[in-house]
Protein backbone atom coordinates (compact mmCIF):
# COMPACT_ATOMS: atom_id res chain seq x y z
CA UNK A 1 0.00 0.00 0.00
CA UNK A 2 1.72 2.84 -0.86
CA UNK A 3 1.40 6.99 0.48
CA UNK A 4 -1.41 7.75 -1.86
CA UNK A 5 -3.58 4.42 -0.33
CA UNK A 6 -2.67 5.54 3.15
CA UNK A 7 -3.58 8.96 2.53
CA UNK A 8 -7.12 8.35 0.86
CA UNK A 9 -7.75 5.75 3.81
CA UNK A 10 -7.41 8.58 6.26
CA UNK A 11 -9.42 11.24 4.67
CA UNK A 12 -12.23 8.37 3.80
CA UNK A 13 -11.79 7.35 8.22
CA UNK A 14 -11.96 11.08 8.81
CA UNK A 15 -15.17 11.60 5.97
CA UNK A 16 -17.22 8.44 7.90
CA UNK A 17 -16.31 9.88 11.69
CA UNK A 18 -17.54 13.57 10.65
CA UNK A 19 -20.95 11.70 9.36
CA UNK A 20 -21.07 9.88 12.12
CA UNK A 21 -21.08 12.74 14.30
CA UNK A 22 -23.44 14.39 12.39
CA UNK A 23 -25.88 11.62 12.94
CA UNK A 24 -24.90 11.59 16.28
CA UNK A 25 -26.34 14.97 17.16
CA UNK A 26 -29.00 15.41 14.37
CA UNK A 27 -32.22 14.44 16.44
CA UNK A 28 -34.12 17.18 17.75
CA UNK A 29 -36.12 16.58 20.80
CA UNK A 30 -39.92 18.68 21.33
CA UNK A 31 -39.66 21.88 23.44
CA UNK A 32 -41.92 23.90 25.65
CA UNK A 33 -40.92 26.63 23.56
CA UNK A 34 -43.42 29.42 23.47
CA UNK A 35 -43.70 30.59 19.71
CA UNK A 36 -45.15 33.73 21.21
CA UNK A 37 -41.71 34.78 23.24
CA UNK A 38 -40.22 37.56 21.18
CA UNK A 39 -37.97 35.71 19.17
CA UNK A 40 -40.06 32.93 18.28
CA UNK A 41 -38.30 29.48 19.14
CA UNK A 42 -34.91 29.76 17.96
CA UNK A 43 -33.00 26.78 16.52
CA UNK A 44 -29.51 25.10 15.96
CA UNK A 45 -27.80 24.77 12.53
CA UNK A 46 -29.56 21.18 13.23
CA UNK A 47 -33.25 23.01 13.09
CA UNK A 48 -33.37 22.36 17.06
CA UNK A 49 -35.03 24.05 18.89
CA UNK A 50 -32.90 25.66 21.76
CA UNK A 51 -35.29 27.12 24.16
CA UNK A 52 -37.63 25.77 26.53
CA UNK A 53 -37.46 22.53 28.24
CA UNK A 54 -38.00 19.38 26.17
CA UNK A 55 -40.85 17.07 26.29
CA UNK A 56 -40.97 13.81 28.15
CA UNK A 57 -42.96 11.12 29.49
CA UNK A 58 -42.85 11.44 33.51
CA UNK A 59 -43.83 7.47 33.87
CA UNK A 60 -42.12 4.86 32.47
CA UNK A 61 -46.00 3.48 30.78
CA UNK A 62 -47.92 5.19 28.49
CA UNK A 63 -51.06 3.60 27.09
CA UNK A 64 -52.47 4.32 24.05
CA UNK A 65 -55.87 3.55 22.34
CA UNK A 66 -57.84 3.43 19.02
CA UNK A 67 -60.62 4.89 17.53
CA UNK A 68 -63.54 2.28 17.24
CA UNK A 69 -64.40 3.02 14.28
CA UNK A 70 -61.41 3.54 12.77
CA UNK A 71 -61.13 4.05 8.88
CA UNK A 72 -64.00 2.24 6.97
CA UNK A 73 -64.43 4.37 3.94
CA UNK A 74 -60.46 3.32 3.61
CA UNK A 75 -60.79 -0.73 4.48
CA UNK A 76 -59.19 0.11 7.77
CA UNK A 77 -61.05 -1.77 10.06
CA UNK A 78 -60.56 -1.39 13.94
CA UNK A 79 -58.47 -4.61 14.20
CA UNK A 80 -55.73 -3.36 11.00
CA UNK A 81 -55.73 -0.14 12.58
CA UNK A 82 -55.02 -1.54 16.26
CA UNK A 83 -52.15 -4.00 14.60
CA UNK A 84 -50.67 -1.09 12.58
CA UNK A 85 -50.02 1.09 15.65
CA UNK A 86 -49.11 -1.55 17.97
CA UNK A 87 -46.01 -2.24 15.14
CA UNK A 88 -45.12 1.32 15.22
CA UNK A 89 -45.01 1.28 18.81
CA UNK A 90 -43.13 -2.16 18.51
CA UNK A 91 -40.28 -0.12 16.44
CA UNK A 92 -39.78 2.14 18.98
CA UNK A 93 -39.72 -0.30 21.64
CA UNK A 94 -37.64 -2.62 20.22
CA UNK A 95 -34.76 -0.16 20.74
CA UNK A 96 -31.74 -0.66 23.06
CA UNK A 97 -29.69 1.85 24.57
CA UNK A 98 -26.62 0.88 26.05
CA UNK A 99 -27.85 -2.85 26.54
CA UNK A 100 -30.85 -1.63 28.48
CA UNK A 101 -34.22 -1.19 27.26
CA UNK A 102 -35.77 2.27 27.24
CA UNK A 103 -37.26 3.31 30.14
CA UNK A 104 -40.43 3.55 28.46
CA UNK A 105 -42.92 1.09 27.19
CA UNK A 106 -46.49 1.62 25.31
CA UNK A 107 -49.35 -0.26 25.60
CA UNK A 108 -51.98 -0.79 23.10
CA UNK A 109 -55.12 -0.31 24.59
CA UNK A 110 -58.96 -1.54 23.14
CA UNK A 111 -61.15 0.79 21.36
CA UNK A 112 -62.51 3.99 22.66
CA UNK A 113 -65.51 5.60 21.32
CA UNK A 114 -64.13 9.34 21.56
CA UNK A 115 -63.64 10.55 18.11
CA UNK A 116 -61.65 13.40 19.25
CA UNK A 117 -57.88 14.62 19.92
CA UNK A 118 -58.37 16.63 23.37
CA UNK A 119 -56.93 16.79 27.10
CA UNK A 120 -59.41 17.11 29.46
CA UNK A 121 -57.97 18.79 32.91
CA UNK A 122 -61.12 17.97 34.78
CA UNK A 123 -61.58 14.70 33.63
CA UNK A 124 -60.74 11.25 32.31
CA UNK A 125 -58.46 11.04 29.20
CA UNK A 126 -57.14 9.05 26.56
CA UNK A 127 -53.89 8.71 24.35
CA UNK A 128 -55.97 8.31 21.00
CA UNK A 129 -54.64 7.27 17.33
CA UNK A 130 -57.90 8.33 15.33
CA UNK A 131 -59.33 8.66 11.82
CA UNK A 132 -60.68 11.43 9.84
CA UNK A 133 -62.76 10.64 6.85
CA UNK A 134 -65.45 12.72 6.10
CA UNK A 135 -63.78 16.15 6.89
CA UNK A 136 -60.28 17.55 8.15
CA UNK A 137 -61.01 20.37 10.39
CA UNK A 138 -58.17 22.55 10.36
CA UNK A 139 -57.79 25.05 7.81
CA UNK A 140 -54.92 25.50 5.56
CA UNK A 141 -53.82 21.81 7.15
CA UNK A 142 -55.20 19.50 4.68
CA UNK A 143 -52.42 18.65 3.11
CA UNK A 144 -50.55 17.11 6.31
CA UNK A 145 -50.92 13.00 6.06
CA UNK A 146 -51.17 13.17 10.14
CA UNK A 147 -50.81 15.53 12.87
CA UNK A 148 -50.08 14.59 16.56
CA UNK A 149 -51.07 16.82 19.59
CA UNK A 150 -48.85 16.91 22.05
CA UNK A 151 -50.24 18.43 25.08
CA UNK A 152 -47.74 19.22 27.99
CA UNK A 153 -47.06 20.98 31.27
CA UNK A 154 -44.66 24.31 29.93
CA UNK A 155 -43.07 24.52 32.86
CA UNK A 156 -41.48 21.19 33.36
CA UNK A 157 -42.02 19.92 29.65
CA UNK A 158 -43.93 16.46 31.26
CA UNK A 159 -46.07 15.63 28.46
CA UNK A 160 -49.86 14.85 29.98
CA UNK A 161 -51.63 13.59 26.86
CA UNK A 162 -51.07 12.48 23.06
CA UNK A 163 -53.44 11.91 20.02
CA UNK A 164 -52.60 11.34 16.68
CA UNK A 165 -54.65 12.11 13.72
CA UNK A 166 -55.09 10.29 10.11
CA UNK A 167 -56.11 12.37 7.78
CA UNK A 168 -57.57 9.77 5.88
CA UNK A 169 -60.32 12.10 3.85
CA UNK A 170 -57.99 12.85 0.73
CA UNK A 171 -55.07 10.06 0.99
CA UNK A 172 -55.40 6.14 0.41
CA UNK A 173 -54.13 4.63 3.25
CA UNK A 174 -52.99 0.71 2.95
CA UNK A 175 -51.01 -1.36 5.00
CA UNK A 176 -49.96 -3.25 2.23
CA UNK A 177 -49.61 -0.14 0.17
CA UNK A 178 -49.76 0.35 -3.20
CA UNK A 179 -47.90 3.03 -5.64
CA UNK A 180 -49.73 5.98 -4.46
CA UNK A 181 -51.00 4.83 -1.07
CA UNK A 182 -49.83 6.12 2.40
CA UNK A 183 -48.42 3.20 4.67
CA UNK A 184 -50.05 3.32 7.75
CA UNK A 185 -47.51 1.60 9.39
CA UNK A 186 -45.50 4.65 8.21
CA UNK A 187 -47.01 7.25 8.90
CA UNK A 188 -48.20 5.90 12.63
CA UNK A 189 -44.22 4.85 13.35
CA UNK A 190 -43.24 8.75 12.56
CA UNK A 191 -46.34 10.38 14.58
CA UNK A 192 -45.39 7.75 17.25
CA UNK A 193 -42.07 9.38 17.85
CA UNK A 194 -43.46 12.90 18.05
CA UNK A 195 -45.42 10.92 20.68
CA UNK A 196 -42.94 9.48 23.08
CA UNK A 197 -41.27 13.59 22.28
CA UNK A 198 -39.26 13.89 19.49
CA UNK A 199 -39.47 16.42 16.75
CA UNK A 200 -38.79 16.74 13.28
CA UNK A 201 -34.74 15.87 12.31
CA UNK A 202 -32.54 16.68 9.44
CA UNK A 203 -31.03 13.43 9.01
CA UNK A 204 -32.85 11.85 5.87
CA UNK A 205 -32.28 8.69 6.72
CA UNK A 206 -34.66 9.15 9.94
CA UNK A 207 -38.00 7.60 10.21
CA UNK A 208 -38.31 11.30 12.34
CA UNK A 209 -37.11 13.36 8.96
CA UNK A 210 -40.41 14.58 7.89
CA UNK A 211 -40.15 13.20 3.98
CA UNK A 212 -42.04 10.09 2.95
CA UNK A 213 -42.61 8.71 -0.77
CA UNK A 214 -46.36 7.87 -1.13
CA UNK A 215 -46.17 3.70 -1.88
CA UNK A 216 -43.01 3.83 0.58
CA UNK A 217 -42.54 1.71 3.66
CA UNK A 218 -39.14 2.87 4.51
CA UNK A 219 -40.14 4.83 8.10
CA UNK A 220 -41.45 1.99 9.46
CA UNK A 221 -37.74 1.22 10.25
CA UNK A 222 -35.80 3.49 12.33
CA UNK A 223 -32.43 4.43 11.38
CA UNK A 224 -29.98 5.49 13.92
CA UNK A 225 -30.87 9.37 14.74
CA UNK A 226 -34.11 8.02 15.91
CA UNK A 227 -32.38 5.28 18.38
CA UNK A 228 -30.38 8.07 19.48
CA UNK A 229 -32.95 10.48 20.22
CA UNK A 230 -34.83 7.96 21.92
CA UNK A 231 -32.53 6.35 24.37
CA UNK A 232 -31.20 10.13 25.26
CA UNK A 233 -35.19 11.25 26.46
CA UNK A 234 -35.83 7.51 28.20
CA UNK A 235 -31.84 6.13 28.86
CA UNK A 236 -32.41 2.48 30.15
CA UNK A 237 -31.06 3.89 33.78
CA UNK A 238 -33.56 6.74 33.81
CA UNK A 239 -35.17 6.46 37.52
CA UNK A 240 -39.13 7.50 36.86
CA UNK A 241 -41.44 8.82 39.59
CA UNK A 242 -44.47 6.73 38.32
CA UNK A 243 -44.99 3.29 36.97
CA UNK A 244 -48.87 3.87 36.32
CA UNK A 245 -49.88 3.74 32.82
CA UNK A 246 -52.99 5.35 33.40
CA UNK A 247 -53.70 8.06 31.16
CA UNK A 248 -53.95 11.93 33.52
CA UNK A 249 -56.99 11.83 35.84
CA UNK A 250 -57.92 8.65 34.59
CA UNK A 251 -58.68 6.24 31.71
CA UNK A 252 -61.90 7.92 30.12
CA UNK A 253 -62.92 5.79 26.19
CA UNK A 254 -65.15 8.80 26.22
CA UNK A 255 -64.84 12.21 24.97
CA UNK A 256 -65.24 14.90 27.81
CA UNK A 257 -67.88 16.24 26.69
CA UNK A 258 -69.78 12.86 26.96
CA UNK A 259 -68.51 11.99 30.47
CA UNK A 260 -69.93 12.98 33.69
CA UNK A 261 -69.67 16.17 35.13
CA UNK A 262 -66.66 16.62 37.48
CA UNK A 263 -67.37 17.35 40.78
CA UNK A 264 -64.84 20.33 41.16
CA UNK A 265 -65.17 22.97 38.66
CA UNK A 266 -63.38 23.30 35.88
CA UNK A 267 -60.02 24.39 35.86
CA UNK A 268 -60.27 26.65 32.21
CA UNK A 269 -63.22 28.61 32.82
CA UNK A 270 -64.03 29.44 29.39
CA UNK A 271 -63.74 26.89 26.76
CA UNK A 272 -65.86 28.20 23.73
CA UNK A 273 -63.52 30.92 22.91
CA UNK A 274 -60.86 33.43 23.29
CA UNK A 275 -59.68 33.05 26.88
CA UNK A 276 -56.74 34.77 26.38
CA UNK A 277 -52.95 33.97 27.36
CA UNK A 278 -49.17 34.54 26.42
CA UNK A 279 -49.55 37.92 25.12
CA UNK A 280 -45.49 39.40 24.79
CA UNK A 281 -46.53 42.33 26.78
CA UNK A 282 -46.70 40.57 29.52
CA UNK A 283 -42.85 39.04 29.80
CA UNK A 284 -41.42 41.94 30.79
CA UNK A 285 -43.50 41.96 33.89
CA UNK A 286 -42.49 38.24 34.92
CA UNK A 287 -38.90 38.60 33.78
CA UNK A 288 -39.08 41.67 36.58
CA UNK A 289 -40.61 39.26 38.87
CA UNK A 290 -37.85 36.94 38.36
CA UNK A 291 -35.36 39.35 38.43
CA UNK A 292 -36.57 40.59 41.39
CA UNK A 293 -36.62 36.97 43.15
CA UNK A 294 -32.65 37.05 42.44
CA UNK A 295 -31.97 40.44 43.56
CA UNK A 296 -33.35 39.28 46.89
CA UNK A 297 -31.89 36.20 46.96
CA UNK A 298 -28.45 37.47 45.83
CA UNK A 299 -28.74 40.13 48.92
CA UNK A 300 -29.50 38.24 51.56
CA UNK A 301 -26.85 35.54 50.25
CA UNK A 302 -24.48 38.81 50.56
CA UNK A 303 -25.73 39.49 53.91
CA UNK A 304 -25.61 35.68 55.31
CA UNK A 305 -21.45 35.71 53.84
CA UNK A 306 -20.54 39.03 55.25
CA UNK A 307 -21.78 37.42 58.49
CA UNK A 308 -19.16 34.37 58.09
CA UNK A 309 -16.41 37.27 57.74
CA UNK B 1 -54.42 -2.10 31.03
CA UNK B 2 -54.05 -3.35 27.34
CA UNK B 3 -51.70 -5.75 26.13
CA UNK B 4 -48.09 -4.85 26.09
CA UNK B 5 -46.50 -4.61 23.10
CA UNK B 6 -43.66 -7.21 23.88
CA UNK B 7 -40.41 -6.14 21.38
CA UNK B 8 -36.96 -8.06 20.96
CA UNK B 9 -34.71 -6.73 23.98
CA UNK B 10 -31.92 -7.43 22.47
CA UNK B 11 -30.76 -9.22 26.09
CA UNK B 12 -29.94 -12.53 23.78
CA UNK B 13 -27.69 -10.48 21.58
CA UNK B 14 -30.43 -9.87 18.72
CA UNK B 15 -29.82 -6.32 17.36
CA UNK B 16 -32.52 -4.57 15.23
CA UNK B 17 -31.88 -4.02 11.95
CA UNK B 18 -31.51 -0.10 11.79
CA UNK B 19 -31.29 1.93 9.15
CA UNK B 20 -27.40 3.77 9.16
CA UNK B 21 -26.45 2.22 12.74
CA UNK B 22 -22.57 2.12 12.17
CA UNK B 23 -22.28 -0.25 14.75
CA UNK B 24 -24.18 -3.10 12.29
CA UNK B 25 -21.51 -2.24 9.54
CA UNK B 26 -20.49 -5.37 8.28
CA UNK B 27 -17.22 -4.11 7.35
CA UNK B 28 -14.22 -5.87 9.11
CA UNK B 29 -10.73 -4.86 8.24
CA UNK B 30 -9.69 -8.51 6.94
CA UNK B 31 -11.70 -8.07 4.15
CA UNK B 32 -11.18 -4.12 3.49
CA UNK B 33 -7.51 -5.18 3.25
CA UNK B 34 -7.95 -8.17 0.84
CA UNK B 35 -10.25 -5.79 -1.20
CA UNK B 36 -8.04 -3.15 -1.52
CA UNK B 37 -5.15 -5.61 -2.62
CA UNK B 38 -7.21 -6.06 -5.71
CA UNK B 39 -7.64 -2.46 -6.84
CA UNK B 40 -5.20 -0.60 -8.95
CA UNK B 41 -4.19 2.74 -8.00
CA UNK B 42 -6.59 4.30 -10.30
CA UNK B 43 -9.46 1.85 -9.38
CA UNK B 44 -8.95 3.18 -6.02
CA UNK B 45 -8.96 7.11 -7.16
CA UNK B 46 -12.30 6.46 -8.42
CA UNK B 47 -14.02 4.54 -6.10
CA UNK B 48 -12.70 6.97 -3.08
CA UNK B 49 -14.04 10.09 -5.26
CA UNK B 50 -17.43 8.07 -4.98
CA UNK B 51 -16.94 7.21 -1.58
CA UNK B 52 -18.33 10.35 -0.20
CA UNK B 53 -21.41 9.88 -2.09
CA UNK B 54 -21.91 6.53 -0.57
CA UNK B 55 -21.73 7.84 2.74
CA UNK B 56 -24.51 10.64 2.61
CA UNK B 57 -27.62 8.74 3.68
CA UNK B 58 -30.62 7.93 1.17
CA UNK B 59 -33.21 10.53 0.41
CA UNK B 60 -36.71 10.11 1.17
CA UNK B 61 -38.73 11.58 -1.48
CA UNK B 62 -41.57 13.18 -0.20
CA UNK B 63 -43.58 14.02 2.91
CA UNK B 64 -45.76 13.51 5.69
CA UNK B 65 -47.06 17.11 4.58
CA UNK B 66 -48.29 16.87 0.99
CA UNK B 67 -46.72 19.95 -1.35
CA UNK B 68 -48.73 22.23 -2.89
CA UNK B 69 -47.98 23.87 -6.73
CA UNK B 70 -47.67 27.83 -6.65
CA UNK B 71 -50.87 27.26 -8.19
CA UNK B 72 -52.80 25.66 -5.95
CA UNK B 73 -50.98 27.51 -3.07
CA UNK B 74 -52.69 30.84 -4.65
CA UNK B 75 -56.02 29.22 -5.57
CA UNK B 76 -56.10 27.86 -1.75
CA UNK B 77 -55.53 31.46 -0.63
CA UNK B 78 -57.68 34.13 -0.32
CA UNK B 79 -55.06 36.84 0.61
CA UNK B 80 -51.39 36.99 -0.57
CA UNK B 81 -49.88 39.82 1.96
CA UNK B 82 -46.72 41.18 2.77
CA UNK B 83 -47.03 41.10 6.62
CA UNK B 84 -45.11 41.83 9.65
CA UNK B 85 -45.89 40.39 12.70
CA UNK B 86 -46.38 42.35 15.63
CA UNK B 87 -47.73 40.57 18.24
CA UNK B 88 -48.78 37.55 19.35
CA UNK B 89 -51.31 35.52 22.07
CA UNK B 90 -52.80 32.43 22.84
CA UNK B 91 -56.34 31.40 22.58
CA UNK B 92 -58.46 28.32 23.56
CA UNK B 93 -60.77 28.29 20.09
CA UNK B 94 -63.69 25.47 19.54
CA UNK B 95 -62.08 23.82 16.09
CA UNK B 96 -63.67 20.75 15.34
CA UNK B 97 -66.11 20.08 18.00
CA UNK B 98 -63.77 20.49 20.91
CA UNK B 99 -61.17 23.48 22.34
CA UNK B 100 -57.52 23.56 21.10
CA UNK B 101 -55.12 26.13 21.87
CA UNK B 102 -54.03 28.32 18.79
CA UNK B 103 -52.07 31.21 18.67
CA UNK B 104 -53.19 33.99 17.51
CA UNK B 105 -50.67 36.37 15.41
CA UNK B 106 -51.03 40.02 14.75
CA UNK B 107 -49.72 40.87 11.62
CA UNK B 108 -49.72 44.56 9.43
CA UNK B 109 -50.22 44.61 6.06
CA UNK B 110 -47.12 45.87 4.15
CA UNK B 111 -48.49 45.31 0.65
CA UNK B 112 -51.05 43.03 -0.87
CA UNK B 113 -49.27 40.46 -3.39
CA UNK B 114 -52.14 39.12 -4.86
CA UNK B 115 -55.81 37.65 -4.82
CA UNK B 116 -57.90 40.08 -2.52
CA UNK B 117 -56.70 43.08 0.27
CA UNK B 118 -58.53 42.83 3.27
CA UNK B 119 -60.14 46.18 4.62
CA UNK B 120 -58.44 46.24 7.60
CA UNK B 121 -54.63 47.44 8.03
CA UNK B 122 -53.64 44.25 9.94
CA UNK B 123 -54.62 40.87 10.04
CA UNK B 124 -54.83 38.17 12.54
CA UNK B 125 -53.50 34.19 11.49
CA UNK B 126 -54.14 31.81 13.36
CA UNK B 127 -51.91 29.02 14.00
CA UNK B 128 -52.48 25.54 15.84
CA UNK B 129 -50.71 25.05 19.16
CA UNK B 130 -49.39 27.25 21.99
CA UNK B 131 -49.26 28.21 25.48
CA UNK B 132 -52.21 28.75 28.05
CA UNK B 133 -53.51 28.84 31.41
CA UNK B 134 -50.98 26.42 32.14
CA UNK B 135 -51.33 23.89 29.59
CA UNK B 136 -49.14 24.09 26.52
CA UNK B 137 -50.24 22.14 22.81
CA UNK B 138 -47.64 21.37 20.36
CA UNK B 139 -48.39 20.62 16.69
CA UNK B 140 -45.41 19.75 14.34
CA UNK B 141 -45.12 21.50 11.00
CA UNK B 142 -46.93 24.83 11.91
CA UNK B 143 -45.88 28.26 10.57
CA UNK B 144 -43.90 30.13 13.13
CA UNK B 145 -44.50 33.58 12.26
CA UNK B 146 -41.55 35.68 14.24
CA UNK B 147 -42.26 38.84 15.69
CA UNK B 148 -40.94 41.93 13.64
CA UNK B 149 -39.60 39.45 10.76
CA UNK B 150 -41.74 40.00 7.27
CA UNK B 151 -43.15 37.51 5.70
CA UNK B 152 -44.63 36.56 2.25
CA UNK B 153 -48.44 35.11 3.88
CA UNK B 154 -50.68 32.96 2.01
CA UNK B 155 -53.93 33.23 3.86
CA UNK B 156 -56.75 30.86 3.53
CA UNK B 157 -60.01 31.02 5.60
CA UNK B 158 -61.35 28.72 8.66
CA UNK B 159 -65.00 28.33 8.94
CA UNK B 160 -65.41 31.23 10.89
CA UNK B 161 -63.57 33.60 8.44
CA UNK B 162 -60.22 33.50 10.80
CA UNK B 163 -56.90 33.30 8.81
CA UNK B 164 -54.95 30.53 8.86
CA UNK B 165 -51.33 30.06 6.92
CA UNK B 166 -52.00 28.10 3.69
CA UNK B 167 -50.38 24.51 3.59
CA UNK B 168 -49.41 25.33 7.09
CA UNK B 169 -45.90 25.95 7.01
CA UNK B 170 -45.37 25.78 3.11
CA UNK B 171 -47.61 28.96 3.14
CA UNK B 172 -45.01 31.14 4.80
CA UNK B 173 -42.05 32.54 3.53
CA UNK B 174 -39.91 35.08 5.80
CA UNK B 175 -37.70 37.38 4.21
CA UNK B 176 -34.18 37.02 4.70
CA UNK B 177 -33.79 40.56 5.38
CA UNK B 178 -35.71 43.92 4.94
CA UNK B 179 -33.26 45.00 2.61
CA UNK B 180 -32.51 42.32 0.19
CA UNK B 181 -35.85 41.11 0.69
CA UNK B 182 -35.07 37.42 -0.59
CA UNK B 183 -37.69 34.74 0.41
CA UNK B 184 -36.98 32.09 3.00
CA UNK B 185 -38.86 28.79 3.26
CA UNK B 186 -40.57 28.61 6.66
CA UNK B 187 -38.30 27.59 9.94
CA UNK B 188 -40.07 23.93 10.30
CA UNK B 189 -41.37 23.87 6.93
CA UNK B 190 -40.87 19.85 6.21
CA UNK B 191 -39.27 17.86 2.97
CA UNK B 192 -42.50 18.24 0.71
CA UNK B 193 -43.75 15.73 -1.56
CA UNK B 194 -42.91 16.73 -5.45
CA UNK B 195 -40.80 19.40 -4.40
CA UNK B 196 -39.38 20.55 -8.05
CA UNK B 197 -43.02 21.28 -8.89
CA UNK B 198 -44.17 23.16 -5.44
CA UNK B 199 -44.70 26.23 -4.14
CA UNK B 200 -41.60 26.41 -2.31
CA UNK B 201 -39.74 25.30 -4.65
CA UNK B 202 -40.78 27.91 -7.42
CA UNK B 203 -40.56 30.96 -4.16
CA UNK B 204 -37.74 30.50 -2.29
CA UNK B 205 -34.56 32.30 -3.21
CA UNK B 206 -36.52 35.23 -4.95
CA UNK B 207 -36.22 38.59 -4.45
CA UNK B 208 -39.82 39.88 -3.08
CA UNK B 209 -40.42 41.46 -6.74
CA UNK B 210 -39.70 38.37 -8.45
CA UNK B 211 -41.76 36.62 -6.25
CA UNK B 212 -44.87 38.54 -6.84
CA UNK B 213 -44.29 38.35 -10.60
CA UNK B 214 -44.55 34.38 -10.45
CA UNK B 215 -47.31 34.62 -7.71
CA UNK B 216 -49.49 36.89 -9.50
CA UNK B 217 -48.97 34.43 -13.53
CA UNK B 218 -49.92 31.82 -11.12
CA UNK B 219 -53.12 33.36 -10.19
CA UNK B 220 -54.03 33.89 -13.81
Amino acid sequence: MNSLHKRMIALLALGSALTAAAEASAFCRATTCDPTEPGGCPANKQGCETSGSPLFWASNCVTVSVQADAAPKQHVDYDTAKASVERAFAAWMAVTCSDLPPSITVTVDGPVQCNQSEYNPDRGNANIVLFREDEWPYPGGQDALGVTFINFDPKSGEIWDVDIEVNAVAEPLSVEPAADDVDLDSLLTHEAGHLLGLAHTQDKAATMFPGYSPGSTSLRTLGYDDVSGLCEIYPGSRVTTSTSCVPRHGFSALCGADQPTPVSPPKTADDSKTSEGCNVSRRPQSSFGIWLAISTALAAFRRRRRGFY
Amino acid sequence: MGEELAPPRNRSGHVPQYRHEPDNDPSPRSCYTRAMSRLSRRNFVRTAAFAPALLVPGMAQATLLRGLSLRDLTAQSRHVLLLTPQSSRCVSVRLGGRPLIVTETTARIDDLIEKTEPRTSTVVVRTLGGVLNGAGLRVHGQAELSIGTPCVGFLTPGPDETLWVTGMAQGHFPLESATTRILNASPHLPELVDYEHSGVRALVGRELDEARLLVKAAAR
